[in-house]
């Protein structure tokens, strides 16, 4: 019996390790296929928030978050700068969510401009439920749409939170959590925005100039 | 394979043993996706690759692996299957991707593919495991439209919304809209309409064989 179990142990150890192989072996093969496509799609989500006339060059300029003002609870990865003639116009914040409904975080584009207003928010990735959550993304529905011109006064900060807590904006049905999170995201970009944002737009146009 | 036993594997796949209303298998991704016709397609056709892997991968091995461990050995293969077709599309089909990608975890769930591997590729050749992948995944993938049809239809009084995400652009026009002032209706698109369109699914195919049989 003892010789037996230690057969059948031997038998899934095996498999377990083909199994480890192949994925390892897939997720190397196509580690950059993936990175490449996923710039790809960010660049796309920048692409759909720059206005018309700017002057600079928006993806050169980007900064990493290490080298910008610390952002509790932002998850802010990136920051691209948008100015017209050194005039500053736009700051398109990357930054992840960490408080989604799925584990992993949702990925957001949030361009707010030097009036402190809100112009686009985009979801550049994310992993909430299908049918529900999903919609947060501009391709399932317009929900994100609300958060255009909205500032830290329009609505007070009291009221950024989803109608069901309170707040004023929509919630997606059976997805408050998820509606939550990216509202509360928003709000914190705002936050940080309004406390550094003319920090930020001179560093990063002194960086070019 | 004669044509006798390849319509019999179809015919149980589709009709007599339909994993969705006969056999009431994975019904955690089958109620929780199926909220429109497009999005039903997509896991169908998700878990119709899922499938096909799982069953030839089991069917191949099924005189190596001891019958005692065929368990666990079934679900790494079905885990494995699933996390490469993630990576893959990912890197190669990453608009499909985004579209499919929330799915496929949900397979892993899908006892739908564990049972087929147990109840048809363990004792089966290769290309019968095959040809019943695909009568089992298009069985399921039916119910799943028929399904998120139904839902899409009395939870938002509209057809094929989205239809672009997965079929390309020139479908974007596909989406039937029946009404402009149809409010919705909401118990459709939440999970319990789910069940109670699955229930009017199981007692339509009941009726029509019972129709059947009687003749």
């Amino acid at each position: 019996m003892n010789a037996l179990a230690f057969k059948f142990a031997w038998i899934l150890a095996l498999f377990v390790a083909l199994a480890v192989f192949l994925i390892a072996l897939t997720q190397e093969l196509t580690k950059n296929n993936i990175a490449a496509q996923k710039q790809r799609a960010l660049l796309f989500g920048i692409e759909q928030m720059l206005p018309p006339n700017y002057s600079n060059k928006p993806l050169a300029d980007a900064a990493h978050a290490s080298v910008l003002p610390a952002a509790k609870g932002l998850g802010l990865n990136k920051i691209y700068p948008v100015y017209q003639n050194g005039k500053p116009m736009r700051l398109i914040l990357e930054l992840a969510s960490d408080e989604a409904y799925a584990p992993q975080p949702i990925v957001l584009l949030v361009a707010i401009n030097h009036q402190q207003q809100v112009v686009k928010v985009r979801v550049v990735s994310h992993k909430e439920t299908p049918g529900l959550g999903d919609k947060i993304s501009i391709e399932r529905s317009d929900w994100i749409s609300q958060f255009d011109r909205s500032s830290l006064t329009n609505p007070p900060p009291a009221l950024w939170q989803v109608k069901k807590r309170g707040g004023k904006f929509d919630q997606l049905t059976g997805a408050t959590i998820t509606s939550a999170a990216v509202v509360n995201s928003i709000k914190k970009a705002l936050e940080y925005v309004a406390e550094h944002g003319d920090d930020i737009y001179q560093q990063l146009n002194s960086n070019e100039h | 394979m004669n044509i006798k036993r390849f319509i019999q594997i179809t015919s149980d796949g589709i009709w007599h043993n339909n994993a969705g209303v006969v056999q009431l298998l994975g019904l955690c991704p089958l109620l929780g996706v199926s909220a429109t016709a497009v999005n039903g397609i997509g896991l169908g056709l998700a878990t119709i690759c899922v499938l096909i892997i799982s069953n030839l991968a089991v069917s191949m091995l099924r005189n190596i692996v001891p019958p005692q461990i065929r368990i666990p050995v079934f679900i790494i293969i079905i885990a494995t299957a699933v996390t490469i077709i993630e990576l893959l599309m990912q890197a190669f089909l990453y608009n499909l991707y985004t579209v499919l990608g929330i799915f496929l975890p949900l397979i892993t769930t899908n006892c739908a593919i564990i049972g087929r591997a147990e109840g048809f590729a363990a004792k089966n050749p290769v290309f019968d495991a095959l040809i019943d992948a695909l009568a089992v995944g298009i069985g399921f993938l039916l119910v799943l439209f028929l399904l998120g049809a139904m839902r899409e239809l009395i939870g938002q009084g509209t057809l094929f919304s989205g239809a672009e995400l997965l079929f390309g652009n020139k479908a974007s026009s596909w989406q039937l809209q029946f009404s402009t002032d149809y409010r919705g209706f909401l118990l459709a698109v939440l999970p319990p309409g789910a069940f109670i369109g699955m229930g009017l699914m199981v007692a339509c195919k009941n009726i029509i064989d019972a129709k059947y049989n009687a003749k």
